[in-house]
Formats: C-alpha cells, sequence, structure tokens
C-alpha cells in the first residue's frame, strides 16, 4: 500500500515540474538554513553540559560594590577553596584554576622553544570534579608530587612525538617539570580550554608575599582564581555561601565584597556572570528565526498544495466513489507530503554541504559538522518529522474530506482555504518583514558606532605590545624611530579597547565616605596626548612635568562624577600619593563603544609603559614592520614581535556584532526569497484560475499593465497587511534591542518606508511576472481552454 | 435488495422549496435491470445517487438488503457501498495519473486485498474486457469506448451485486454504445443487478423494466 502512494506521489511530483521545484527548492533552503541554524543552538546549549556531574558543579563568583556599583568578579581569592575543603560540609570537592596570562609563555623541550597559550596551574580534584579523561598517567592523581605537569594529547604529541611522554622533562620560566599525565583535549563544547596544567603548588611555593597576607592559603585579598566546587549530592548552595562570607568577613572585614555567587556551571557560557541573559539572547534569537525560517518554508507547501487542490478534486471523488476511505485518502496525501519532503531533504543536506564553510566564515561559529555524528541526525530528523506534521496534516485532512458528489459536480469547495492561505502568506511576510527591517536598523547601528567620533586619531597607527621585551622597551623605541625614520611615537599602559587597570583608591577633596570611585589609570609618555590629538579644556599637559612626579590630569566623566568644581590646581590623592590636578582631557574612547566612557586618571610614568605607539604611512607601514621585526630579534630572539594596526583592533571590537549582521541579512534575504517563492507559485494558481476571466477582458480591450495590476493587487494587499502588524513589531522591539548599546541610532520612519518599499517591490515583481504572462497570451486561446 | 419508501428530497431557495424527488417507492430485486428514463432535471441522476449511497434524501425510508441506509453512520454505509455497489459514468471519470492497469486494481486498495490476489484479480479482469495490450497505458491515450471498457472493469472488478451507470453510453458513438449495451446484458444474465440512466429508448429497452421520471415523480 505504501509503495502505492509513494508511486502515485511521485508521479504527481513529476507531472507538476514547476509546483513541484517551487516547493522543494523553498523547502530544502528552509530546511537546511533551519538545520544549520539548530545545530549550531544545540552546539551552544551543550557547552560544559557533558560532565556527569555537571548538574552539582558551581563556579564561586565573588559579588562587590563599589561606591554604589555592583560587580561580579569570577575569580576567588585563594583562601576560598581551602575553607571550602574543610570546612564546609556540602562540598564533595572543590578545585582551583589558574591561567597563566604573563609575557613570556615559552616552554623550552632540550632546545627546541615552543610558544605556548593555554597554560594553566590546578590541582588534582579539577579532574575528579570534571569529565576530563585521563589517558596515561594516574586517573585520580595525574599531577604527581613535585614539579609535574599534565598535557593534553595534543599537546604531548607537539613536544614528543610518538614517544611516550610520561617522565619526559620540559622547562617553563626556568624551572624543570616532568610529564606526569597525559589528557584528553579539552572538547570544544568546554568553556575550560588549557594545553597543559601545573599544579597549583607552584604558585603557592612562588607566592611572596604581599603587605598584610603572608601566604598564598592567607590572601583573602587577592581574586586571582577560578574555585569550582561540586555540591554533594541534594546539597544547596545558600549554606556554603554564607560561611565563605562568614569566613573572608573574619580574615578581612573591610572586603569590598558583600556575597559568594555559587554560579551552575550550565550557565558559565550562556549566562552572564550576575545571572543576567548573556549569550543566550544570540541563542534565543536564533532559534526563533529558525523556527520561522522553517515555518515559513513550510507555509509555502501548505499554501500550493491547497491552492491546487482544485485540480485534485476530480481524482479525490473518484476515489471515493470506487471505495477510498477518509483515512486511506489521509495517508495517500500525507505520504506525498512526505515524498516531496524526502526530495527536499536531500536538497537540503546538499544545501547544507554547501552552505556550512561559507556559515561558518560569515559566523565565525564552529559548527560541528561530523556525518557520523547521531546527535546531528537527531536533530535532522526532528526537524524533518516536525516539518512532515506541519506539511503534511492541513491539506491531507482538507483533501481528504470532500463530499465527493459536491466536487464531481464543481459545487463550492475549499472557501475556507483561500482565507487560511491568505492569511499565511500574511504571515510570511510579517517574519520577512521584521527580519528585513531589524537587518537595515542593525547595519545602521553597526555604521554609527564604527563612524562615530572617538575623539582620538587613530589613522595609520601601529600598536606594538612590548611587555616580552619589557626591559629593552626603551631602546626598542628608540632603534626604531632611528631606523624607520618615524616622527611620532608615543608609549601608554594602556592596550586601547581592551581592559585597563582600574582601581577604586582614590580620594579627592569634598569626597564622603561611601564614596567609591572606580577610576581607570593611563600610565604615558610627554608625547602621548599630541599624539592622539586629544584636546586639553583645561588646564596643561604633561610637557612641564617630570617624569614620575605626581601630576594627574583627569579626564572629564572623571571631574563630573567626583563632582570637583575648578578642579585644576586641586590635590588629590591617588593610590595614598597626593599630586595636583594640572589638567582636564576631553573625553576620549579607550574601551569600545558598547560601554560608556569610564572616569580615568593620566599620569605621567614612561616606566609603566608597555605599549608603543607609532603613526606612520599608510604606503611604508610594511617597511616599518619589518624593520621593527629586525629591531625586535636583537632584543628577544624566541618569542615573535606582536603588533597590530590600530583600527583593526577597534574593528575587532565589532567583530562579533558584526558577523551577526551579516548572518541577519543572510535570514532576511532567505525568508524574504522563500517567501516570494511561495507568491510566485500562488500568483500562477490564481493566473491559471482566471485564464478565462483574463481572456473576456483581454477581448474587451483591457491592456497589459491594467491586467498584471488586476492580478498583483490581491496578493500586493496582503504584503500591505503584513507591513502594518510588521512595523510596531520592530519599533518595539529594535528599541529595546538598541537600549543595550551605550550609543545607539534613533528609529528613522524614512528607514521604514524605504525597507517596506522594497518589500513591496520584491512582492510585485514576483507576481507580476506570473500576471504578464497571462496577459499576454492570446485571449483565443485562453477563451478555448475553458 | 433495494426498497425506496416515499423518498422525498429538495432543497430550500428563500421561502420556496423545491423537490427534486417526490415519493419515490420502488423497488429492486436482485438480478434485475432497470433503466430509469425521463427529460433532463427530471431527478434521474438524484435518483441513481441516492441509490449508490452518494446523496442523501431528506424524508423516506432506503432499505439495502434489509439495512436501514439512512439510519447507518458513514463508516458502516461506506463498507456496505464498497461490498455491493460498482458506479460507471457518462463521463467515464478514471484517475488520468493512473494506468489502466492502477486505474482497475484502485477499488482493490481500498478493499485491503492483498497484493498477489489483486495482481491475479486484475489480470483476470483485463483478459475478460480484452484489454491486456492497453494495461500500461493512461487514460488520456484512450478512445472514448476504451476509456468506458475499462471504467466498467474497474466497476465489476470487486465482484459488486449493484452495478450503478449513468449514462453509460452517453459520450460513444453508436456502435460503441451498443457493444457497452450488449456487455451489461451479459453481466445481468450473470446475476448481476443492474440500473441505469439513459436517454435513448434503444438502450433503455435492454433493461428488464423501465421508470419513467418527470418532475421527481415516477410516472405510472
Amino acid at each position: 500500500m505504501i509503495k502505492i502512494y509513494f508511486k502515485i506521489a511521485f508521479r504527481n511530483l513529476v507531472k507538476n515540474r514547476t509546483y513541484s521545484f517551487i516547493n522543494v527548492a523553498g523547502l530544502g533552503l528552509g530546511l537546511a538554513t533551519g538545520f544549520i541554524m539548530l545545530l549550531w543552538v544545540t552546539n551552544e546549549y551543550s557547552m560544559n553540559r557533558y560532565h556527569a556531574h555537571s548538574d552539582r558543579i558551581y563556579q564561586v563568583n565573588a559579588k562587590l560594590k563599589f561606591g554604589g556599583e555592583e560587580t561580579v568578579w569570577e575569580n576567588t581569592p585563594a583562601p576560598v577553596a581551602l575553607y571550602a575543603r574543610e570546612n564546609i560540609k556540602d562540598v564533595e570537592k572543590v578545585a582551583m584554576l589558574k591561567g597563566d596570562y604573563g609575557a613570556r609563555q615559552v616552554v623550552k623541550v632540550d632546545t627546541t622553544v615552543f610558544i605556548e597559550d593555554k597554560i594553566g596551574y590546578t590541582e588534582n580534584d579539577l579532574f575528579n570534579i570534571f569529565d576530563f579523561p585521563v589517558v596515561k598517567g594516574d586517573p585520580n592523581k595525574p599531577l604527581a608530587e613535585g614539579l609535574s605537569v599534565v598535557l593534553t594529547e595534543t599537546t604531548a604529541s607537539k613536544y614528543f612525538g610518538k614517544a611516550d611522554p610520561i617522565g619526559k622533562i620540559l622547562q617553563f620560566k626556568d624551572t624543570t617539570f616532568s610529564v606526569s599525565a597525559v589528557i584528553k583535549d579539552f572538547p570544544a563544547n568546554s568553556s575550560i580550554q588549557m594545553n597543559m596544567l601545573f599544579s597549583m603548588d607552584i604558585i603557592k611555593i612562588r607566592f611572596r608575599g604581599n603587605g598584610q597576607w603572608k601566604t598564598i592559603d592567607q590572601d583573602w585579598g587577592n581574586y586571582n582564581y577560578s574555585t569550582f566546587c561540586l555540591m554533594k549530592k541534594g546539597s544547596g548552595t545558600g549554606y556554603a555561601s554564607a560561611a565563605i562570607l562568614a569566613a573572608l568577613k573574619k580574615a578581612n572585614p573591610d572586603a569590598a565584597v558583600f556575597s559568594f555567587l555559587f554560579r551552575p556551571l550550565k550557565n558559565l557560557y550562556l549566562y552572564k556572570a550576575d545571572g543576567s541573559k548573556g549569550r543566550v539572547i544570540m541563542v534565543e534569537i536564533f532559534f526563533i528565526i529558525a523556527v520561522f525560517v522553517l515555518l515559513i518554508a513550510c507555509i509555502n507547501y501548505v499554501n500550493l498544495v491547497t491552492a491546487k487542490a482544485t485540480q485534485r478534486v476530480k481524482e479525490i471523488s473518484i476515489r471515493k466513489i470506487i471505495g477510498a476511505e477518509k483515512k486511506q485518502l489521509f495517508w495517500q496525501f500525507f505520504i506525498e507530503a512526505g515524498a516531496l519532503l524526502l526530495l527536499a531533504a536531500l536538497a537540503a543536506l546538499f544545501l547544507t554541504e554547501l552552505l556550512l564553510p561559507v556559515y561558518k566564515q560569515v559566523s565565525g561559529n564552529a559548527v560541528s559538522y561530523d556525518h557520523g555524528d547521531w546527535q546531528l541526525w537527531k536533530v535532522f530528523l526532528s526537524i524533518l518529522s516536525i516539518v512532515w506534521l506541519l506539511t503534511g496534516l492541513y491539506p491531507a485532512l482538507l483533501l481528504s474530506s470532500f463530499k465527493p458528489l459536491n466536487s464531481l459536480q464543481g459545487k463550492g469547495i475549499l472557501s475556507g482555504a483561500g482565507f487560511l492561505r491568505k492569511s499565511l502568506v500574511v504571515l510570511q511576510f510579517i517574519v520577512s518583514i521584521v527580519l528585513l527591517l531589524s537587518t537595515v536598523f542593525i547595519h545602521r547601528q553597526m555604521n554609527y558606532i564604527q563612524n562615530k567620533d572617538l575623539h582620538i586619531n587613530t589613522d595609520n597607527v601601529l600598536v606594538f605590545p612590548a611587555w616580552r621585551i619589557y626591559e629593552h622597551k626603551e631602546e626598542f623605541k628608540n632603534d626604531l624611530q632611528r631606523s624607520a625614520k618615524v616622527t611620532e611615537m608615543a608609549v601608554s599602559s594602556l592596550s586601547f579597547f581592551e581592559g585597563a587597570n582600574s582601581t577604586t583608591d582614590l580620594d579627592w577633596p569634598g569626597k564622603q565616605k561611601d564614596d567609591k570611585l572606580m577610576i581607570t589609570q593611563v600610565d604615558v609618555d610627554q608625547q602621548f596626548l599630541d599624539f592622539f590629538h586629544t584636546s586639553i579644556n583645561e588646564g596643561t599637559d604633561f610637557s612641564k612635568t617630570s617624569a614620575g612626579s605626581p601630576d594627574y590630569i583627569l579626564n572629564e566623566t572623571a571631574v563630573r562624577k567626583m563632582g570637583l568644581k575648578d578642579p585644576v590646581g586641586k590635590v588629590i590623592k591617588f593610590h595614598e600619593r597626593p599630586g595636583t590636578v594640572i589638567g582636564i582631557v576631553e573625553d576620549f574612547h579607550f574601551k569600545s563603544l558598547q560601554t560608556e566612557i569610564e572616569p580615568a586618571l593620566l599620569e605621567y610614568e614612561p616606566d609603566n609603559c608597555s605599549v608603543i605607539y607609532a603613526r606612520v604611512q599608510q604606503k611604508n607601514a610594511k617597511e616599518v614592520i619589518t624593520i621593527a621585526q629586525n629591531i625586535w630579534r636583537k632584543y628577544e630572539p624566541n618569542l615573535p614581535m606582536e603588533y597590530s594596526f590600530l583600527d583593526d583592533q577597534l574593528a575587532k571590537q565589532y567583530d562579533k556584532e558584526t558577523r551577526a549582521s551579516r548572518l541577519f541579512d543572510a535570514f532576511a534575504m532567505i525568508t524574504l526569497f522563500i517567501s516570494c517563492l511561495g507568491l510566485f507559485g500562488l500568483a500562477a494558481y490564481s493566473a491559471e484560475r482566471r485564464t478565462k476571466e483574463i481572456g473576456i477582458r483581454k477581448v474587451l480591450g483591457a491592456d497589459v499593465s491594467q491586467l498584471a495590476a488586476l492580478l498583483s493587487k490581491e496578493f500586493v494587499f496582503l504584503v500591505l497587511i503584513a507591513i502594518v502588524i510588521a512595523v510596531p513589531i520592530v519599533w518595539i522591539g529594535m528599541d529595546k534591542l538598541l537600549n543595550y548599546f551605550a550609543y545607539r541610532i534613533s528609529l528613522d520612519w524614512w528607514v521604514f518606508v524605504l525597507t517596506c518599499a522594497f518589500a513591496v517591490v520584491a512582492a510585485v515583481i514576483t507576481v507580476s511576472f506570473q500576471a504578464i504572462k497571462a496577459a499576454v497570451d492570446n485571449p483565443v486561446v485562453s477563451l478555448r481552454t475553458e | 435488495m433495494i426498497e425506496l419508501k416515499g423518498i422525498y428530497k429538495w432543497f430550500n431557495t428563500g421561502n420556496n422549496r423545491t423537490f427534486i424527488l417526490k415519493d419515490i417507492n420502488l423497488s429492486v430485486k436482485e438480478g434485475e435491470f432497470i433503466s430509469i428514463m425521463g427529460p433532463s432535471g427530471s431527478g434521474k441522476s438524484t435518483l441513481l445517487n441516492i441509490i449508490g449511497m452518494l446523496d442523501e434524501f431528506n424524508e423516506g425510508e432506503y432499505n439495502f438488503f434489509h439495512e436501514a441506509v439512512h439510519t447507518l453512520k458513514e463508516k458502516q454505509r461506506a463498507a456496505m457501498y464498497k461490498q455491493y455497489i460498482g458506479f460507471i459514468f457518462q463521463a467515464y471519470h478514471l484517475i488520468d495519473e493512473l494506468t489502466v492497469y492502477e486505474n482497475i486494481e484502485t477499488p482493490l486498495i481500498y478493499q485491503d486485498i492483498k497484493s498477489s490476489e489483486r495482481k491475479a484479480m486484475v489480470a483476470d479482469t483485463l483478459d475478460r474486457f480484452n484489454i491486456v495490450g492497453k494495461k500500461d497505458l493512461f487514460p488520456s491515450q484512450l478512445s472514448g469506448g476504451q476509456q468506458q471498457l475499462v471504467g466498467i472493469a474497474r466497476a465489476l472488478i470487486a465482484q459488486p451485486k449493484l452495478l450503478l451507470a449513468d449514462e453509460p453510453t452517453g459520450n460513444l458513438n453508436s456502435k460503441q454504445g451498443e457493444e457497452i449495451m450488449n456487455l451489461f446484458s451479459e453481466l445481468n444474465k450473470k446475476g448481476v443487478a443492474i440500473v441505469q440512466v439513459t436517454h435513448s429508448e434503444k438502450n433503455a429497452a435492454y433493461g428488464s423494466r423501465i421508470i419513467n421520471l418527470l418532475d421527481g415523480r415516477i410516472e405510472h
């Protein structure tokens, strides 16, 4: 029976080639797009969830209050772990993890030098809390006593080839370590990514104490360690959090921390530290778009089938008269939808192969696509079955419930289906227009912040981070200036658009007891302010200051937030050091434009400046870089020189948004395309149905444009309804979204008008094609067909 | 076999009630061959459709093999209809998308007959109607007479007790028409009851009884 249904289905598909093609193409494109997006969504949701105990693993975060402002730090002081391990019964296991972000991450194996990132320090319990399988070595204590190191498989084979790495020697920071274990590479869906892990003991031994804290186990003041707790089954985190806070307050009564937050491992990646939605917003938006893209593709199928139903009425009636039951007809049409879906699925798989590399490039999102992965097929098959239900159910129910006699005699059928079809077209265009408008506004926003005046001149500025040649940075700068004939140079402690040092250790006249201001410390040389073309609003720059003397320049925001009146000449205390405010610099952006300008304090302290800036001519930039590399090698033969253009760094800040906006472009165009494809099919049937009417009108003297207008009218009307519904949705949604940006565009009415006009034009072109085709046909021929 | 008692069918237009059938009393015995005649609009086809359970009536009783059709549920009626009745149309009404073979086979599929059995039955029927050579052709490739032959073959394959024919020769030339009528006589002799609607005195004469309809009433 099923075989026969399939045979009939395929015969029908071949017979109505255009219609089948529209359906397969639309559905295939929709499926492929939805599939790729849902793959990405499942990837994102799987982050950190694969560990056997993932429900009981928490990262301890600290909530601190500076002035009125609360912040969450993802790291804790080291004693938190120790205290939790020894004193809190709810905690089963606890482990610290600390990344090594030093300047000299060089690993020596024999005489070979490897530059390594993702180096960390941890404790053995990390491997018992998480599922990071140990391949070689003691699975419970991969980090052996003494100076040992754990490598991932990739790192081990990079260092030692095929030889057994256990017991092999490597050098890191002038210390010799022996490899005690090899673990599997960290999977892509783990937030923790390391290449090699040393024992936390190294850090404990090297801890030299700082002021009040003698050992690392007593240092309740430095938030440097990521602390992971595995809670006992059934234990809440409330007690543990309170106990840790009490212990900290006892050791360090002045601490700004007011709460410890146990952040579930599952939320680590998708949510922000304070529990608000982070990356998950993007994931949810993608999920919703994926569902809509699929829905739009399904609507095409349903609309085309019901539109074409009139042609199949005769067949259905005969089948009923010769004994078909409703159930049997239902299955025939349901399987027919399935057969078409099968073709669409093949097309989708083909398109996925084609689109996935493009998608990866555009989005920068790594989507794992491994044909042997069952997870992947699970996603695909669930999409297919849902789509099958959506596309098959309604047409099959509709078509199988005809009264045979009525339809054979040509009596009214399907009047309800016409209204549904129109509503579905409206829905398609609502989605298309919402996406289209959103993408236009996102583009405008991106353009706006990328072209916004930063109040610094970033043209042709080369940046050389010089931490790796810290002792020689002055010589490097002077050599470069001399050999490459670079005239404009400056140094600073500040790497633009990245994190900068901030502190609350600031005192000023009129400061209240509870006032705490987080201020960014920017150390510069005398050239810095000139170099970036900043302007001094009041007072002077550093030209009369001698290096290291306590003259301070504040930015406007700092003055405003401190509430200083007549700031120039006032004495303030920075890190307990009194100094004079000698000038006020106009606010300039030193972080990305997603955040507002923060208070900043500048001091002339060239010794602290390890980022070198050079303004070059565009044409000889390459030459300057080559010269710089040669100079660099003199001071640091092993480590490569890092450099970048400031403009590129700026662009990189918006990388994520730029990529997202490009993806939105693609989704908007795909949905519009699929919607128009459906409209094309509907228009074709409408024209076919009205062949006789068109013929008569033509005989009576109507010209082609009048006929095209006649046929286009009903469809354009639907698009207009969609616009009326879509515009307020976008208006409200976009307004909310744009508020996430510190600097945002306004929603201009003319953008709405132009974009909607574009959608209307696309619809009109689609429909008129059919309309004109029908209208230019010879009326005698079209009348004869009736 | 069939008992129609006081059948009325009408529809309402505004305040007027238009009668299509009025007080029809008719009984058909097994193996009978009845011709229904009458001018256009006299209700012939409606009567045939009511007998064939494709149409409903507003008043009266209809017993089919002692079952009261008007009280049966849709499903039971469909089952009964599938088992006992075959239909033939003036416009043949073959399924354009199916071959001759498949058209004839379809009723068997709907009766859940096994594939091997179906094959044997269709082969048998093709043979009997002398259309073995045409089995892979589509309806559009056949002449009108051939199409009607396929239509009859399809109606008969499930061995109905009652064959209903709505002007079966209306679209055929006289020679083809005569062949079809001879076929009907033959079938009737084998025990199949036939009710046909026709405009032709000549064709009506093949029947054992003629019923004349005028304005929805049986003329006596």
